[in-house]
């Protein structure tokens, strides 16, 4: 009986070992040159900044490009235009942006459209500029 | 707990009762055997310390914990040749008779010989072995004798409640059993009178040799009673010693996890933020938008 424990215990910390290695092994960080054209031509707006980026934000990128495949052409252009400012922000303003968007997403629609246009407006009257700074 | 003389009938009746309940589990004698000695064995060289004078229910808890992992590498160990059997049709006509389809039983009288009748007893022992465990645990440790209600309900990790209705289901299915054989008992005090001495009585060999078991493991008891050296131990004892309290602190435990995977699970972030982020940057609210100092007061108003 207390060969069996032990061969117990002694598989119990294998599995733990093992695990603790697969989760501590460090992502990947492919440089710009390493992607494939795929992920080169979405990724395109971040080409001179991809390789400062660290290992986990490259992967948080990397994983949007299949995404991005599947959006329609107007979405894929907001993405676009989007994606520098995006991948410049830190990671605790990406938190909060994901945080209020999902706010928004649980407003009904009528008021998530109020919401932002009173953003909007708000965001004119403090920075007149043509465009509102909208993107 | 007990006193001197108590405790000599108790050493008699214990092993014994012990031997009977492994038999009756196991069908075999010299099984049957080995797993008391290795029960007292266990208790002497392991629990000494977690014992003052509770030795009988300390001993029947840890022979019945053996006594089932034992009957479950058995079970384990039977079962390929069984599935390997289930896959090979057979006749009803190929299929042994149970013990009880052979056995002739006669009706109890009053000259007291029924229980000793070798037909009686081998009816009796393939009645509990059809019975459910809990409830075959039950009628063998409240009507055995060597125990009382108390520590019977102790060495089950159950209530007294709760095993005496185990044991009124026990000996009303057997009375059931005995009755559709031809031997209809008058009333359950006629039914135990006539079942518990027929019970199976280990040989002078066996019977020698189990004593000698028992004498030899309190001996080592005496002179071998110390504090526990491992933290493991005292912990072992604690749960042998406490039963009850075992069950609530598993209960315990489980429901602190399933608490702490909820409370968790309401805390972690979205599960793939990938999926958040992808309709965040296509959907139709500015970046500058969700990060305006404002937004929670604009929400609000």
């Amino acid at each position: 009986m207390s060969d069996w424990r032990r061969r117990y215990r002694l598989a119990a910390c294998a599995m733990l070992i093992a695990a603790a290695s697969a989760h501590a092994r460090p992502p990947e960080a492919p440089d710009w040159e390493q992607l494939d054209a795929q992920q080169q031509r979405v990724l395109a707006p971040l080409s001179t900044e991809w390789n400062r980026f660290s290992p986990v934000h490259k992967q948080q990128l990397l994983a949007l490009v299949p995404r991005i495949e599947q959006l329609s052409p107007v979405e894929k252009q907001r993405v676009s235009a989007r994606l520098r400012q995006w991948a410049d922000l830190s990671e605790e303003q990406r938190a909060e942006a994901r945080r209020r968007w999902l706010q928004l997403q649980s407003l009904p629609a009528g008021q998530r459209q109020q919401l932002l246009t009173r953003l909007k407006m708000r965001r004119q009257a403090l920075n007149p500029t043509p465009n509102g700074g909208q993107e | 707990m007990a006193s001197r003389k108590e405790m000599d009938i108790v050493a008699t009746r214990l092993p014994t009762q012990a031997w009977q309940h492994a038999l009756i589990a196991l069908g075999d004698a010299p099984a049957a055997a080995a797993v008391v000695a290795r029960a007292l064995d266990l208790l002497t060289s392991r629990y000494a310390h977690a014992i003052k004078d509770d030795f009988p229910r300390l001993f029947y808890r840890i022979f019945l914990q053996l006594l089932r992992r034992r009957q479950f590498c058995r079970d384990t160990s039977r079962l390929p040749a069984r599935l390997l059997a289930a896959l090979i049709p057979r006749s009803e006509a190929q299929r042994p008779p149970h013990p009880l389809e052979l056995l002739t039983v006669a009706a109890p009288g009053d000259d007291g010989d029924w229980p000793r009748q070798g037909a009686h007893r081998a009816a009796l022992v393939a009645a509990l072995q059809l019975l459910p465990r809990t409830e075959r645990q039950a009628f063998l440790l409240l009507d055995g004798g060597a125990l009382d209600a108390a520590d019977a309900a102790f060495a089950c990790g159950c209530s007294r409640r709760a095993l005496q209705r185990r044991r009124n289901r026990a000996l009303r299915t057997l009375m059931a059993i005995f009755a559709a054989k031809g031997a209809a008992f008058a009333d359950e005090a006629q039914a135990i009178a006539c079942l518990v001495p027929a019970l199976p009585v280990p040989d002078s060999g066996q019977a020698a040799a189990l004593a000698a078991a028992f004498d030899a493991s309190l001996a080592r008891l005496a002179s071998r009673r110390r504090k526990p050296q491992k933290a493991s131990a005292r912990v072992a004892g604690w749960a042998l010693r406490h039963p009850h309290q075992q069950g609530g602190l598993l209960l315990a435990l489980l429901l602190a996890l399933a608490g702490g995977v909820i409370v968790l699970g309401r805390s972690a972030p979205a599960p793939d933020p990938s999926a958040t982020d992808i309709h965040l940057l296509a959907g139709d609210a500015a970046i500058d938008q969700l990060l305006d100092p404002h937004f929670d007061e604009a929400r609000h108003e």
